[in-house]
């Protein structure tokens, strides 16, 4: 069912909007809470939490980019689950993903309030001036919680490339983020 | 701020970069090395057709008095050709072709878009019909408007050493024969990849011209004839059910592509509930517009629009599952009316693959299509979008072998409540 059609059946608080979902997006959702959690279990909730919190937001809510919006919610859900104190020793994945942002922060002696909503704003103009490719691999690491090897599986490169490319972007990210004097 | 707050503002940015990162590929902006690869074939051929003496090695001549080829337009860009291959050497058109007015013999200028072939190999001594489709590429409304005659020029040799040949047709017949009667007899030929002689005879019409998409008039007018075959009919017909029963992911080691890691496999099936087939035609009794829907879960293939895109959103249906009541199913007065035809549940018990005991899933797809390399070549016809190539079909091929398969699809199904 085309996106519109689903967004319709929300509007009309029909419970076959949550199936047709499912069907649409479930398994794209579960590969990514998955790849986060690292449990089925965990996984599977997260993707239902996904459902009720979309029931909740539309309407109001008419998302113009509906897997987007899904991803979205499916990806913080997935973050906030996550044991952070324990994730040390039970998702390695999560470890590297956190460490290697840490890597983009310019200063993090200094304890600073920050506008979600500014970062947010310098974070989208910096994927804007990143090349096509180099967005592509970062939002696959970062956004999609992808391993090195998945992401070179996907695009058919090799894995030194996928850490060149990401390497590259992560020390540019830290520089744009010190230029734009966010947490300096 | 620490790296897990970055983390987490980062899934913030605005959803159209999650679209991105999940549907694009590298190299979706600029495609050189096709066309790098397209330059050195060229010149590659170009070179040794340079060589005139090579010319008749290369190819072996057909004669053209072993040839017969007469064309019919059937509407809406369709033109069928029939091929008699009279030689003892298989003939391959290529597909490519030359539009000319048989008035002016000028070439007719095309629009742009590309022409699609359907069955352009004809082995020695058989005959057969060859399907073509210009409306994407030359102005077919225009050309409706007149009544000379045009003729395609095809080529089994890029037009060259005197392989093209010539098949004339009229988009429209002139003025005095226009009130002669249309044929009735539908052309077999259309409907090569599936079997309509089981259909309830009231309701073969709609099942003809297999590639045509139907409209919502003509589902309307299928739906009341529908209608009045049920209200005549003696038995109970029974509506499928729609209970969230559908079909959970495959196992890890499936692999329907081999050149997409394992882990994306996943993202090669599609599945939906729908009340229409992959041509717009109902595949039960009602459907959307025509008052309460049969639905049935449909399977589908996602195919890609470019080289190397994992799926495009487009979903080749393959798949045909109906779910019933198990309590009706067992009750001997009762019918299930799929896709033009009135089955008891005994007949249905061949297609069974799931039961329990509120639901019984059967898999119907045979009365929808029997053959389907031809079935994939009909539904191309109607998706000029989608990129398809051997690999592709291969694909297509794994998916439907593996749900054909009872067993895989058994373990399959999970209630999928909210």
């Amino acid at each position: 069912m085309e996106d519109a059609k689903i967004i319709a059946l929300f509007w009309a608080r029909s419970e076959q909007a949550v199936r047709e979902t499912d069907l649409a997006y479930g398994r794209r959702l579960f590969a990514l809470s998955h790849r986060i959690l690292d449990v089925r279990e965990d996984a599977q909730e997260c993707v239902n939490d996904t459902y009720l919190e979309t029931w909740q937001s539309i309407p109001p809510q008419k998302p113009k980019h509906f897997y987007g919006f899904l991803a979205a919610i499916c990806r913080n859900l997935s973050l906030n689950r996550v044991d952070w104190k324990l994730a040390a020793r039970r998702n390695a994945q999560v470890v590297e993903l956190t460490q290697e942002m840490e890597s983009c922060i310019p200063d993090r002696r200094k304890e600073q309030e920050f506008d979600r909503q500014e970062i947010r704003s310098a974070l989208e103009r910096f994927l804007e001036s990143l090349p096509g490719e180099s967005r592509l691999i970062f939002l696959r690491r970062y956004l999609f919680a992808d391993s090195v090897s998945q992401i070179a599986a996907r695009y058919h490169i090799t894995e030194s490339k996928v850490k060149t490319q990401l390497h590259r972007t992560r020390k540019k990210l830290y520089a744009y983020l010190k230029k734009e004097g966010i947490c300096v | 701020m620490t790296g897990k707050d970055l983390l987490l503002m980062l899934g913030d940015i605005n959803p159209k970069y999650y679209e991105e990162g999940e549907y694009r590929t590298i190299g979706d902006e600029k495609h050189p090395r096709p066309v790098v690869r397209t330059l050195l074939i060229a010149a590659l051929i170009a070179l040794i057709l340079a060589v005139p003496g090579c010319a008749r090695f290369l190819f072996s001549p057909l004669n053209g008095d072993d040839l017969s080829l007469g064309g019919t337009y059937r509407g809406q860009g369709i033109v069928s050709v029939e091929v008699k291959n009279g030689s003892d050497k298989e003939l391959k058109f290529q597909k490519q072709l030359k539009l000319m007015c048989w008035e002016t013999s000028e070439e007719v200028e095309k629009r742009g878009g590309e022409v699609i072939f359907l069955n352009t190999d004809f082995a020695p001594h058989t005959e057969g019909t060859m399907v073509v489709d210009i409306s994407a590429a030359y102005d077919v409304e225009a050309l409706e408007q007149s009544s000379d005659l045009y003729y395609f020029v095809l080529t089994n040799n890029d037009f060259l050493f005197g392989h093209d040949w010539m098949c004339s047709f009229r988009f429209r017949e002139p003025e005095e024969t226009e009130s002669a009667p249309p044929p009735t007899e539908p052309d077999p030929t259309l409907c090569r990849y599936q079997s309509i002689d089981d259909i309830e005879a009231e309701l073969r019409f709609y099942f003809e011209q297999a590639y045509a998409f139907r409209n919502d008039q003509q589902n309307a007018r299928y739906a009341q004839k529908v209608a009045q075959l049920l209200q005549e009919f003696a038995g109970n017909v029974i509506a499928p059910a729609d209970p969230g029963l559908i079909v959970g992911q495959t196992p890890e080691d499936v692999v329907f592509d081999e050149t997409f890691p394992k882990e994306l496999q996943y993202q090669l099936v599609g599945e939906h509930y729908t009340s229409l087939d992959g041509y717009g035609r109902m595949v039960g009794a009602k459907a959307n517009g025509t008052g309460d829907t049969d639905l049935c879960l449909m399977l589908e293939a996602l195919l890609p629009q470019y080289p190397g895109q994992t799926d495009g959103g487009v979903g080749m249906p393959l798949i045909y599952l109906f779910t019933y009541e198990t309590p009706l199913t067992l009750e001997q007065d009762n019918y299930a009316f799929i896709y033009g035809r009135l089955l008891t549940f005994g007949e249905l018990e061949a297609y069974k693959v799931y039961a329990d005991e509120q639901y019984t899933v059967y898999e119907v797809t045979d009365l929808f299509y029997t053959d389907l390399d031809s079935y994939i070549d009909y539904f191309l016809i109607t998706r000029p979008d989608i990129y398809f190539d051997q690999q592709i079909r291969q694909r297509v091929r794994n998916i439907y072998d593996y749900y054909r398969v009872k067993e895989n699809l058994t373990d399959a199904f999970y209630y999928n409540l909210p």
